[in-house]
């Protein structure tokens, strides 16, 4: 798949995530994240801020461009509007299911540590 | 509802790890952990706490949750890092550290604490988090803290 056909979606790691490394792969798990769920940018420069703050590093997901139109369509992926259209989004508890495996379908997702 | 631009004195309500909430004239108010500092703040309680006042720049509104999306570090521009490589000569070679590889891009951090991006296309060489290399600045948006970045001698086109 390249890169045109996926959408990447960027994380700063917040300082209370236990498994940045594990959550890429595994998916996330909405009881450690109630309330809006986990928050992702598709402009990276967001995240890169939340990450140059948190200091825990940043997580690399990607997700085929239909698939995450149509999770928009369905409610699953929702707008962040603390920031202009189409730069952030989030992720409810009860949508995360169907993202965990969207997140499955592109290429391999990464998980950035901090720089030491 | 208070117009974008302007200056307004809120009350911290509650503080959360990725920003501080406040109430100015029954509106909520949302300072997001970025726009708190020009330096990165690991917590915020730390430097803030339930009752002080602030002022902050209205950035734009939520209309969904009715909510105001403000600054603090943009009324303090004499710490704004970008403010300052605005004022060097254009091609003025910086050193810079590869803090992130991620994706297309390195993310490269400058000594007065800035960041930007540098296309690893452009660098014509493998680069790893750690790594110095020099630059120059490309493209600068000093309010927002955005800064695109170019390996030295590459960004100035010949002047004929």
């Amino acid at each position: 798949m390249s890169p045109q056909d996926e959408v990447t979606l960027w994380r700063g790691v917040p300082p209370n995530c236990r498994d940045p490394a594990g959550e890429v792969v595994n998916g996330y798990a909405a009881v450690d994240y109630p309330g809006n769920g986990p928050y992702f940018a598709t402009e990276r420069q967001i995240a890169h801020a939340f990450a140059f703050s948190y200091g825990c590093g940043i997580q690399e997901l990607h997700i085929p461009r239909p698939l995450f139109e149509a999770l928009v369509i369905q409610g699953v992926i929702l707008a962040d509007r603390y920031y202009p259209p189409g730069q952030s989004w989030h992720v409810p508890p009860g949508g995360l299911a169907d993202f965990n495996a969207a997140i499955q379908q592109g290429t391999p997702n990464h998980y950035h540590p901090p720089p030491p | 509802m208070v117009e974008i631009g302007f200056v307004i004195e809120a009350v911290v309500t509650h503080v959360e790890h990725y920003g501080v909430f406040l109430r100015h004239d029954g509106e909520e108010v949302i300072v997001l952990i970025p726009e708190f500092s020009w330096r990165p703040v690991k917590n915020l309680r730390d430097v803030v706490r339930v009752g002080d006042r602030l002022k902050v720049l209205v950035l734009r509104y939520n209309y969904k949750k009715r909510q105001i999306v403000a600054s603090v570090r943009r009324l303090h521009q004499e710490d704004n890092p970008y403010r300052e490589l605005s004022r060097l000569p254009p091609g003025e070679v910086l050193e810079g550290t590869v803090t992130f590889a991620a994706g297309e891009d390195l993310t490269i951090r400058l000594p007065n604490g800035a960041w930007g991006d540098l296309p690893k296309r452009s660098l014509g060489r493998e680069a790893s988090v750690g790594d110095k290399v020099n630059v120059e600045v490309e493209a600068l948006e000093v309010d927002e803290g955005r800064l695109t970045l170019a390996p030295a001698g590459s960004a100035v086109e010949a002047v004929r």
